[in-house]
Order: C-alpha cells, then structure tokens, then sequence
C-alpha cells in the first residue's frame, strides 16, 4: 500500500514538473510569433511605400517600363510571402520563402534607386528624397524588430533541446524554429546618410 | 475612499481570500478521502453480492495513516495546480489576453474602429497617469464585452472584442475602456489574478476526476470500477466548482457597480456607459464569450461572459438605471438610439504647455490620485493632438520608441549633448545613433509636460523588447546618463522611471517584498526629501523651508520626531530610496506622498519641472497621478 502511494507521490510530482515544462514551451512559443509580429508591421509599412514610389518615379523614367514593372511584381510576391510568413511564423519554409522574396525586392529596389542616379532630376525630387528617408529608416526599423524576433527564436529553441524539456518538446510537437536571416538590402551596401 | 485606501482594502481582502482558500483546500481534501472510502467500499459491496464467494471482503473503514496520506496528496495536487496557474498568469495582462484568442493590436492599426480604441485607451492612460497598456482585440468573439488583466500597473493589457469594436461608438467604448481602467485604478485586477489560480486549484480535483472517467471510458474490463471512482471524484470537483462560483459572484457584483460609477465620473458622460449596456442588451450575441478559457476569467469581463445560474455582473438593467433612473429597461427592437450630445461644451484654457505655475493644478490634484475626471481626459487628448508627427511616426517601432527614450535623456546644453552622442555612438548600434540624431531637434523642442505622457505612450512598444534588447537600452541609458557632466535630477528620475515600468516584465518577482515599517523607511524618504527640495529652490532658505514643509507631514504621520536636511545625496542613494519606497504598504505611500507634495507646494511658484517630476516619483511608486491641469471645471 505504502509503495502504491509513493509511486502515485513519483507520479505526481512528474505529471506537475511536465505541465511547468509545458506551459514553459508555450510561452516561449508565443514571445517569438508576438515578436513577428512587429516585424510585420514595418514590412507593411515598407510594402506601402513602394506604390508612391513607382508614382513617383514613373513621371520621369518614361523609358525604364521593365525596372517598375520588376519592382511591382517583386512587392506584390513579397507582400504574398510576408502573409503566409504571419501565419506561421517561424516555420523554415515560410521563414525561407520571406527572405527569398525579400532578397528579390531589395534587388530590384536597388536597380531602380541606381537608375536615378542618371536621371538628376527624379533624384532631386522632394518626394523622391522623402521616399528614399522613409525607406533607410523603415530598413533600420526592420533589423531592430528582426533583432527581437531572433532573440526570441533562439529561446524557444533551446528550451527545445535542453534536456527536460527536449522530451515534452517531442512529445507534443514543439518543432524548432526559423530565424529570419537578413538580406542584404541596397541601404547596407551604402552607408547609411546621416541628416542632421 | 481614495486610492490608497482602495489598495489598502484590496490587500486585505487578498488575506480573506487566502484563509477562505486554506479552508476550501482543507475541506476538498477532506471529500477526496471520503470520495475515496465510499467508493472503495461501494465497490466492494458490489462485488460481496455479485460474487459472493470470491469476494467477502470487509468494509474499509477510517485509517489515519493512509487518511493522512491521501490529505497531504490532495493538498500537493491542488497548492501545485494553483502554483502552475498563477505563474502561467504572471506572464502579466498579454498572457491572459492571449489565452482567450486576443491578437495585440499596433499602434498604426489598420482600420480606423481600431485607431479610435487605440486613441480612447491612450487618453485614458494619460489621463490617469499610468503607462499605456497593451490592446488587444479578441477576433473571434462576436458579443460586445471587454476586460482588463495584468498585476500591476506597469503589466497591464486591455482586451476588447471584435463585437464591441464594430458596434460601439467612441463615447460607448471610452465608457468600457474607462471601467476597465477603473478596475486597474481600485487595485482589482491583482485579486482577480490570484482569484483564478485559487479557484483552478480547487476546482482540479473535478478535472482530474473528468480524466480518470474518460480514461474508463475505453472500454476496459474492470471499466466501471474506474468510473466510480472517477465519479466520486468529479462529484467532488463539482462542488469544488459551485464554491469556486459563488466566491467568483461574491467578488465581483459589488465592484461592478462601482467601477460603473466611476467610469461615468471618469467620462462625465454617462451615456457611454449606458449606451454600451444598452446594445449589449440588444445585441443578439449579447456579451457571451465563446472562448473555452472564458469561464476562469468571467469574473473579470465588462459583463455577463457565460450563461450560469450564478450571475457575476449584476443584471444589465439595474446597471444601466444605477446610472439613468428613469431607464425603462425593454429592449428596444432595432434602429439607433438617439443620443443627445448635450455635454455643455466645457470652456478649456487653451492648452498652453509654457504655463509655469501649476500650483493649483497640484493642490487640486491630491483628491484626484487614482481618480481622474473628464478635464483629465480632454487635458490628454489635446495633449496627444499637439505631439509632432514626426515623435508620433516613431511610436509604435521598437527602434523608434527606443530612439525617443533615449532623446528624453539629451542635455540642453550642446556641449554636454556632444558627450552624451559620443557616448552613445560608442554603445549603441548605428541605426538607433542615426535615429536619435534624427530626433534630436524635435524633441529638445518640445515642453516638459510632454516627456512623462511620451514615456507612458512608448511603453506598451518597449515591452517587446528581447530580454537582451532590454539589457542593452540599460546600458544606452545608463552611458547616456553617464556622459552628462551636469546631470539633472530630472533626467535621473526620467531613467529610473523608464527602467522601473519596463522591469516587471523582464523579471518575474514570485513574493512582493512589503515593507510596512515605517523606521525602515525614514531615512530613505529623508533622502528624496531633501533632493526634491534641493531641486526645486535655489535659495538654501527656501531648500530648508520647503524641506521642513514636507517633514511636517513625516512628523504628524509618526515617521519620525525630528528630521534635518540632507545635504549631500549621491544618485545612487536616490535610487535605493526609491528602490525602497517602492515597496511600502498602500497607506505609508499616502504619507510619502502628502509629505511630497506639500515640499513641493511650500511656494506658490512650482514650474512644470517640478510638477513632472513629481509625477514620475509617483510612477516609481506606481501611485497614478493624473496629470496637473490649471482649469478643473
């Protein structure tokens, strides 16, 4: 009788220290899909701008149809990607297929803020400049929020692999998850233009 | 009662709470025993009569040794369900929002019912003097209902359903969102956290029980000596439950009606309030929360969240003519309520930040800790209109919130700000440097009355800061405070402040050191003192007068017999005294803070300075002092 009850004590005792270990997963989990979420936030706000910027730009560069058009599409795939991303943050591929996207618009950015270098006036637009701001301080936005995001990633995924809870990881299905990887966007290949 | 007194009864009530818990712990240990004997005995006297040869097994009667054992199992079960439920709950308001389906709202949100809830909770927030909380939207719930959760004032969160968001006008929502403050302004929330690990605790035996069935539900061979005492088991988790509901109604009737009063105080527009109950009553959703966590929280909901023979909101009607007697209670079938605006346009000075006596304001202002009025909340919306779009675009980016707090800390002298920048060039990542210097201007621009409420609307961003993203705006803080040759108190405060709010949701403190000793207290209160008074006179006559202003109120509170100006105090020792009087009891705080205010009130001459900062000490004790406003209708 005695060792019954000492094993239901064992017992016990496991099923309690699991449900801490558990709730410990959980809230890890939702610290880094929360932190995503900031992340989000700036992406829209970037993927906003890029339409006044074509308006822009499209007055002036009359004959480089094809770069607008690249960077319309790219926006468009990209806002598609940062979707399925936002429902699934840190899953690899979604995390994969943002970067990827990501990549893709800040190539084609790049080559239409290069083309204005040829085209002076569009360069000394006033809303060109106010775009091009908004742009270096949104990618700054972005890398603060992506900073958060991977420090909550890593979290997460060492309370999957350390040992206690490594096994109720597996038990329940705590996957490890993706960090987001920058891309090197056209604002780091230049040094950031301090305006005082 | 006032809001030391309120948190003073809460802390008392939070000791009921536990002896009656100890009592219902003792008592379901107890039938889980009892449970257990009967159904073993029940057993047995099944199996003497259906196989009597087999079975002759003698009845179990009351065996202290294995009793005793099975009690203590019980106990452990229950104290630990409450231990696991209570620290899911620290997590603070979001985690509790976030269980019940709530998505955080931003701060550029997307439509503009959304904007309009951002705003109303924003003013609010100012109004009273406590940081923003964080808003969430509760998506899926389609009833109009709301509530507030987090334990302390720093940690709150506010969460509004997507019924709510849709049907309610702004004066309807600022009445809902200002009853929820009410609750996080009376100290109700903290009891309310604690209410539910109590009652997840008693009522764990039931679910235990309901797993154990299920288990025997498997259709395994001795299945139905399993469901006996499974059955026994959530016989007693019932009655566990039905305890835990009627504690939960017990609780929360009486504080409804007060919160509802106060939100109209709050407003001075009863219609909000009314007008929300009256749609709730009209709505066919109702305020019903389909959400499977609601029924652990519903005593923490604006209103009635689940169907139940126990009500934990007194009924909609009686609300609403609490508040508008002549209300005839039927339920209008469609169309719009007409609601007169005939709020008598108030006569506001024009909101004029460059004002430097705010003498009255501060006088006034005593009665108004933890209740504010409706100047309160139209001196804030004004004061949100006036804040540069430039600060505003920065708000709801943590590189931009980060930007702004460290702004705050800039010197007005170039000189030292060139240290400072140097400083920060050296600790901080290039992108926060480029936006500091980008707000630089702006803010050196802007008055003191705007640093506090900034502070207060950047919160809610800076709380999703990593833990190392956390550790690092110390050291920018810190390097910046460092760098400044001629620091101000002001700014020291500024930075302790900042620091102080955002802690409790990096550290999770388990048991809240109290101090109740009012010995250990003195010399630290005689610190602060004498700074406050150093900081604010620059005579020594009046340095001593106004200190001696403020150790009147020590004496006649018995803090002390005589008391004499510190002359000296390093910042290290303001921020142990801080440190240490931010954990005295409810009614040591009054004393503190009387002794505060009447050091600041000695000449009639107080400049928005020493208004502000007299705020922010406030914040530190997380005593929430609304705004000072020169015209109080």
């Amino acid at each position: 009788m005695i060792t019954f009850l000492i094993i239901a004590g064992i017992i016990l005792i496991i099923v309690v220290v699991s449900a801490r270990i558990y709730n410990g997963l959980v809230t890890v989990r939702n610290r880094f899909k929360n932190a995503f979420s900031q992340i989000d936030v700036q992406l829209k706000r970037r993927y906003d701008l890029i339409p006044n910027l074509v308006e822009v730009a499209k007055g002036y560069l009359k004959h480089e149809r094809d770069t607008l058009k690249a960077v319309i599409e790219a926006r468009n795939s990209a806002v598609a990607a940062s979707q399925v991303a936002s429902g699934n943050p840190g899953d690899p591929s979604a995390m994969k297929g943002l970067v990827g996207a990501e990549a893709l618009l800040s190539n084609s950015l790049g080559r239409l803020f290069a083309l204005t270098e040829d085209y002076p006036e569009l360069k000394a637009n006033e809303n060109m400049l106010a775009l091009q701001e908004e742009f270096s301080s949104t990618e700054n936005r972005i890398a603060f929020a992506r900073q958060a995001f991977n420090d909550a990633v890593t979290v997460y995924n060492i309370s999957c692999e350390k040992f206690p809870s490594s096994i109720i990881a597996g038990m329940f299905n705590f996957k490890k998850a993706e960090l987001l990887a920058s891309t090197k966007t056209f604002e780091e290949r230049k040094p950031i233009k301090a305006s005082f | 009662m006032d809001f030391f007194a309120h948190q003073d009864r809460t802390r008392k009530n939070s000791l009921w709470l536990i002896l009656l818990f100890v009592i219902a712990v003792i008592l379901v240990a107890a039938s889980v025993y009892f449970a257990l004997l009967m159904s073993l005995n029940l057993v047995i006297f099944i199996g003497n009569i259906w196989e009597p040869a087999a079975y002759d097994l003698p009845y179990v009667w009351i065996n202290w040794t294995y009793s005793l054992i099975i009690f203590i199992v019980t106990i452990l079960v229950i104290i630990q369900a409450c231990v696991i439920k209570i620290g899911n709950l620290a997590g603070g308001g979001s985690a509790v929002a976030e269980k019940l389906g709530g998505r955080r709202l931003h701060r550029t949100p997307e439509d503009r019912q959304a904007k309009i809830l951002q705003n109303v909770v924003e003013e609010m927030a100012i109004a009273s003097g406590v940081p923003v909380p964080q808003i969430y939207l509760l998506e899926k719930e389609k009833g109009i209902n709301a509530f507030t959760a987090g334990d302390k004032l720093s940690n709150a969160a506010v969460a509004v359903t997507q019924g709510a968001l849709e049907a309610l006008n702004r004066h309807e929502l600022q009445g809902i969102v200002a009853h929820e403050f009410s609750h996080i302004l009376n100290g109700d929330m903290r009891i309310n956290i604690r209410l539910v690990g109590y009652l997840f605790g008693i009522t764990v035996i039931g679910r235990f029980g309901k797993w154990i069935w299920d288990l025997g539900s498997t259709g395994r061979k001795r299945g139905h000596v399993i469901h006996i005492f499974a059955g026994a088991l959530i016989a007693v988790g019932s009655i566990g439950a039905l305890i835990a509901r009627i504690v939960q109604c017990a609780v929360s009737r009486q504080r409804e009606f007060l919160a509802d009063a106060t939100a109209v105080q709050f407003t001075r527009n009863p219609e909000g309030v009314t007008g929300a109950l009256k749609k709730i009553g009209r709505s066919i959703h109702g305020s019903r929360i389909l959400s499977r966590n609601a029924p652990e929280i519903c005593h923490m909901f604006f209103c009635m969240a689940i169907k139940s023979m126990l009500a934990t909101h007194p009924p909609l009607d009686e609300r609403i003519r609490r508040i508008e007697p002549m209300f005839k209670g039927k339920r209008i079938e469609s169309g719009f309520l007409q609601y007169q605006n005939d709020i008598p346009e108030q006569s506001w000075k024009k909101f004029d930040p460059s004002v430097s006596t705010m003498a009255m304001g501060l006088k006034r202002s005593k009665n108004h800790v933890g209740s504010p009025v409706a100047a309160h909340i139209q001196y804030s919306s004004d004061l949100l209109g006036k804040i540069p779009q430039k600060i505003n675009n920065e708000l709801d980016s943590m590189l931009g919130a980060t930007a702004v707090v460290c702004a705050l800390l800039l010197d007005r002298d170039p000189m030292e700000r060139n240290n400072q920048f140097k400083a920060l060039q050296k600790y901080a990542p290039p992108e926060l440097y480029t936006h500091v210097r980008y707000l630089e201007e702006t803010v050196r621009k802007i008055a003191s009355v705007y640093y506090l409420p900034l502070v207060e609307l950047v919160i809610p961003t800076l709380r999703c800061l990593s833990p190392a993203q956390f550790a690092a705006l110390k050291r920018y803080l810190q390097a910046l405070i460092e760098a400044d040759g001629k620091l101000a108190l002001f700014e020291f405060v500024l930075k302790k402040m900042i620091t102080y709010q955002l802690q409790s949701n990096y550290r999770r403190s388990p048991i809240e050191q109290v101090i109740s000793n009012k010995k250990q207290l003195t010399k630290h209160v005689l610190n602060l003192l004498s700074v406050l008074a150093a900081a604010g006179h620059k005579k020594s006559i009046e340095v001593q007068n106004a200190f001696n202003a403020g150790a009147d109120i020590l004496k006649s509170a018995g803090f002390l017999q005589e008391a004499s100006l510190v002359r000296k105090v390093s910042y290290t020792l303001v921020d142990t005294a801080l440190n240490h009087l931010a954990l005295a009891t409810p009614s040591l705080k009054r004393d503190i803070y009387d002794c505060l205010c009447a050091c600041v009130l000695y000449d009639e001459n107080v400049t928005v300075q020493e208004a502000e900062l007299l705020r922010m000490v406030a914040s530190i004790m997380d005593i929430p002092v609304p705004p000072f406003v020169q015209k109080m209708v």
